[in-house]
């Protein structure tokens, strides 16, 4: 089992579970009852587009999937460091709704031989006042972390510690501190 | 989770074991005058060199700084260089390297360390100029990929005499233009520059095997990271392409601007002296571009 195979997707031993995105639905009940954090309806997958064909197609079947059910708002942008983020829109009270999206996407990409790509899945959040989280899922690690954006490139570590206090029963927390990486720029924060 | 992509695959193991035998060889060449002046100053020089290698394993990547003109920057002083190295952990699954740019003006990269844990980044401003985003990530993740196969620590070990050797060579070669005193100092300390050129040599093939191997590794396994095998094959060009235009000159085009990374030389994404320990960028690219044709058909 060589660090190739892991990469190209081969006989994975610990497949990232996707499923535990869907653990995000009962995290968010549980963040406005305890921090009054609550949903925008707002979600982003982000991946590393690949060169060539076949990626350009997958992207498009992609879109086609999501624009295809109901008619969700989708967006496909750019970041300046070259990742393609898909921002999907819900109702905000729908978090289960833009779960399904989310994950939709994340297999699609995956199914498609592109989960080496996948970087991580976000939905966010806003605050009591107007504090902007995000909850992280980390793809290759199956593991979940906060990000809280202060302005001027800053974080509000107080308030991602807080946060997992808040859910840390509800998702598998990633516990290594140094990989609850900023995403700056993400779309839909 | 345990990350699975950690795990070293255990034939590249033994491959890189058998290629550090001539390392080996040459650390004992090292050590072996010593025995001329009896066993027992022969078996402290090795106890010695026993110590100075559990030493080195841990303090490894402060030495290839040291010797590259480098320093470690933070987040605060360099969010985009952090920013690209993170997105490449997010992607790889890799806990986040140390990040460091060394102030020399040759495009180059390297990564040194002794595993992921520990492992350390780093980039010239030379490096920074020259390219664009995309081709950065496409360097870095070629560095990434050496933390990643856990080979920094064997390229590190096998870089390490021609480190000291070109350290000792950069220093000869400065005594020379220090006025008659220097270059007297230079002509007495004509046969330490002899030994260290001799060393430097015979370190530089002995990690030729090594790290000629690691390197396709490292392209191959860098771009499945990013997934754009053309941003590589298009920082390759640019870094190889001398400010004199010969592409993959020899170790006459402007030795001046590459002085300050020959120590590392044998650890850089490409060679900073010797093109012998690398494969010829002219290969490395065509690989990388038949690997784009492949995505680009779609395959």
């Amino acid at each position: 089992m060589g660090f190739l195979d892991t990469l190209l997707g081969r006989s994975k031993p610990a497949p990232p579970d996707l499923d535990r995105l869907f653990a995000l639905s009962t995290a968010a009940l549980t963040l406005e009852a305890a921090a009054g954090f609550t949903p925008t309806g707002l979600g982003s997958v982000c991946f590393r587009a690949a060169e060539g064909g076949a990626f350009a197609r997958l992207q498009q079947d992609v879109q086609e999937l999501l624009d295809a059910d109901r008619g969700p708002q989708v967006e496909i942008s750019q970041d300046s460091y070259g990742y393609t983020w898909l921002l999907a829109q819900h109702d905000p009270q729908d978090v289960p709704g833009l779960v399904t999206d989310l994950h939709a996407v994340n297999s699609t990409l995956e199914g498609g031989g592109f989960g080496p790509h996948l970087l991580c899945s976000l939905v966010s959040f806003t605050g009591p006042e107007r504090q902007r989280l995000a909850l992280v899922y980390l793809y290759k690690r199956g593991t979940f972390y906060p990000f809280a954006p202060l302005p001027g490139d800053k974080r509000d570590n107080a308030l991602e510690i807080q946060v997992k206090g808040a859910v840390g029963a509800d998702l598998p927390f990633e516990d290594d501190l140094s990989r609850w990486f900023p995403v700056w720029g993400a779309p839909g924060l | 989770m345990a990350a699975p992509h950690l795990a070293p695959e255990p034939a590249t193991a033994r491959r890189t074991a058998a290629a550090l035998a001539p390392v080996l060889l040459v650390y004992a060449a090292t050590v072996a005058p010593a025995f001329l002046l009896g066993p027992w100053w022969g078996l402290a020089a090795v106890a010695a060199l026993l110590a100075a290698a559990a030493v080195l394993c841990r303090t490894m990547d402060r030495w290839v700084l040291w010797a590259a003109g480098a320093r470690p920057v933070g987040a605060d002083e360099e969010p985009e260089l952090h920013a690209v190295v993170e997105r490449l952990c997010l992607s790889s699954g890799l806990p986040k390297p140390r990040v460091a740019v060394s102030a020399a003006r040759e495009p180059n990269a390297f990564a040194a360390g002794s595993g992921p844990g520990s492992a350390v980044v780093c980039v010239t401003e030379g490096l920074r100029e020259r390219l664009g985003p995309a081709e950065l990530a496409a360097v870095l993740g070629h560095e990434m990929a050496h933390v990643a196969g856990r080979d920094v620590l064997a390229g590190c070990v096998a870089a390490f005499p021609t480190l000291c050797a070109g350290l000792v060579l950069d220093g000869w070669a400065l005594l020379w233009r220090g006025g008659p005193l220097g270059a007297l100092a230079a002509v007495l300390l004509a046969p330490l520059a002899a030994v260290a050129a001799l060393l430097y040599g015979a370190g530089t093939l002995a990690a030729m095997a090594l790290s000629r191997r690691r390197e396709l590794r490292a392209d191959e396994a860098g771009t499945l990271l990013t997934g754009r095998p053309g941003d590589l094959a298009e920082a390759l060009a640019k870094i190889s392409a001398r400010p004199g235009g010969k592409a993959g000159a020899g170790p006459g085009a402007g030795p001046a601007g590459r002085r300050t990374l020959r120590p590392v030389s044998t650890l850089c994404v490409v060679p900073a002296a010797l093109t012998a320990s690398h494969p010829p960028v002219a290969d490395r690219r065509a690989r990388l571009l038949t690997v784009a044709r492949r995505l680009a058909a779609g395959a």
